[in-house]
């Protein structure tokens, strides 16, 4: 198998955090923190296994807990390779403050932003270690981070028992300011029928909310329904769209060990060092690199035939992985999601194209949208700064 | 009990697929691009790419098998079977309460009643989800046998769905 040049690498910073999300995957939470050195040579090393320039993404733990040595990192990869190597982030958002934010405007680093939607739904699971809510912590600075970048995406997650709060939680992120909001299922929690189908009618909900919300001209961006217009309308996913784990996507651990993606690497340590395919210092481990590489390629033995194969998510190997311990057998709570999910998408979609909804037609069909899209942001954010002066 | 299913044969949707205007760069842009407002601008456009792909490298025309390559890999799977099916036949389909509806299929053999439909395009309109019901109650009972199919993006996919829609129909002795 033909191996391609890394393209996006995670950095765990630290396998430290200050939250203790219920679905967190990390592993245990340890003071233990990468090392200067570890991260130069991590840097050298992406440097010297891409081609041309690559994107990393500062992970964790919180990586904020280590502000200074992405500091020296950035610095570090400037001076030796310019703008080759770009920076972005995964953050909690409760450390984020205006230095950070100057930082991240001086070195173009864009981050996403951990938060899971209303109060209610976002404090049963995101927690400090003191047991106490993070969600005001964050909102505090949302306009601030909305400031600095517009399109800040917020990361979402679901779990069972935040199932019922899901309608609410988006319509509350688009209505703080959010235009990007990237939810999905913590598909190893133990999913049943009876929660799929109150989700579903949280789905459904949704579905009208987003209708009226393009019908009225309001761009939004949905995970859960654009990605999988997205797979009807222009193209299905093949092998590597969505996963491309050990191939063009990896992760770096606070030791310096490369694992296939962040989901893999947990406590870097005990059985977890079995997924390692490599280190910064020695290089990859090219034959187990192959091996996972393969694995996550393999047609999936339990959906050949089915008709929504290359529109579903079945092609993510980190999450089968987590959920089965295999990056070829897929978790029924995968399955299940889809075929619940797909048809309320669809009908979503038969309707605003039937309805001539122009936004929806430019933003799935017309592949100039991004970049129109933003000359339209800034003529309407610089009117509307000329009316307050 | 949570369980994984393939799907045969879904509702398709009726928004189009692969149909993209022709994107020309107004001279405007290229003046803009040109201009040390290039950077800045990529810059903050590169922001929404992490993980959501908005501005992710340009879309490309499906692979979704089209009608023509879609009846080829079937007619090839029948007559693999010994079944040689005639193409574009009318064929009556009855429903529960007798009520009849024509419609013309892709392929079919008159003298085994086995016949198939690749439903592509506007054959969305005539094959709809509660006439392919009556379809499939009519193959599972005394005919004819029909498989309404599609939309398949691989002829491997394609070919796994009508070899096991003739083995059932051999297993269960129809043909």
């Amino acid at each position: 198998m033909k191996l391609s040049q890394v393209k996006y690498a995670a950095l765990s910073l630290t396998h430290n955090c200050n939250l203790r999300c219920t679905y967190c995957y990390a592993g245990e939470k340890l003071d233990r923190r990468m090392s200067l050195d570890t991260a130069r040579r991590a840097v050298d090393f992406l440097a010297d296994n891409s081609n041309g320039s690559c994107a990393i993404t500062f992970f964790g733990g919180e990586p904020l807990l280590e502000f200074p040595l992405i500091r020296e990192i950035v610095r570090y990869s400037r001076e030796r390779y310019g703008r080759r190597v770009q920076f972005r982030m995964s953050t909690n958002g409760t450390l984020v403050d205006k230095e950070l934010l100057e930082f991240c405007r001086d070195n173009e680093m864009f981050f996403v932003l951990s938060i899971d939607g209303s109060q209610a739904q976002h404090d049963s699971v995101r927690r400090f270690a003191n047991g106490r809510g993070s969600y005001q912590r964050i909102t505090a600075r949302i306009s601030d981070i909305l400031e600095f970048n517009p399109y800040t995406i917020a990361v979402s997650v679901i779990v069972p028992e935040t199932a019922p709060f899901v309608a609410e939680g988006a319509r509350h992120l688009f209505d703080i300011g959010f235009r990007y909001v990237l939810q999905t299922l913590d598909y190893s929690a133990p999913w049943r029928n009876e929660d799929l189908r109150v989700l579903k009618k949280q789905y459904l909900r949704l579905s009208r909310f987003y209708f009226e919300s393009l019908s009225k001209g309001r761009k939004l961006y949905y995970s859960p329904f654009d990605e999988r217009i997205k797979t009807w309308a222009q193209k299905p996913y093949g092998n590597g769209d969505l996963c491309d784990l050990a191939n063009t996507q990896i992760a770096i651990a606070a030791s310096g060990r490369i694992y296939p993606c962040v989901q893999f690497v947990g406590s870097d340590e005990a059985s977890y060092l079995d997924n390692s395919i490599g280190d910064v210092f020695t290089g990859f481990d090219e034959s187990r690199r192959a091996w996972f590489v393969a694995e996550n390629y393999r047609d999936k033995d339990s959906c050949a035939g089915c008709a929504l194969a290359g529109r579903c998510a079945t092609y993510c190997g980190c999450v089968n992985w987590r959920a089965t311990g295999s990056l070829s057998a897929v978790p029924p709570i995968i399955c299940e999601h889809e075929r619940m999910l797909m048809p309320i998408v669809d009908k979503l979609a038969n309707k605003l194209w039937k309805r001539n909804v122009a936004l929806f037609e430019r933003k799935f069909y017309d592949k100039a949208f991004p970049l129109s899209s933003y000359i339209e942001d800034c003529m309407i954010r610089r009117r509307s700064a000329d009316a307050a002066d | 009990m949570l369980r994984i299913k393939r799907i045969g044969l879904y509702s398709v949707p009726r928004y189009p697929r692969g149909i993209f205007a022709p994107w020309r760069e107004p001279a405007a842009l290229t003046l803009i691009k040109k201009g040390a407002a290039s950077a800045a601008l990529l810059a903050i456009l590169e922001s929404c790419d992490d993980g959501v792909g908005v501005t992710g490298p340009p879309p490309v025309p499906p692979d979704l098998l089209t009608e023509n390559e879609a009846r080829a890999v079937i007619t090839n799977v029948f007559t693999n079977n010994g079944i040689q099916p005639a193409p574009d036949v009318i064929v009556s389909i009855i429903g529960s309460q007798d009520d009849t509806t024509e419609v013309t299929l892709d392929g079919y053999n008159g003298s085994l009643s086995v016949g198939y439909e690749y439903v592509a395009g506007e054959d969305a309109d005539t094959f709809t989800t509660a006439l392919i019901a009556t379809i499939d109650a009519n193959t599972a009972g005394s005919g004819p046998y029909i498989k309404a199919t599609g939309p398949a993006y691989s002829s491997s996919q394609l070919e796994y769905l009508m070899r096991a829609f003739i083995d059932t129909l051999k297993a269960q002795g129809k043909i």
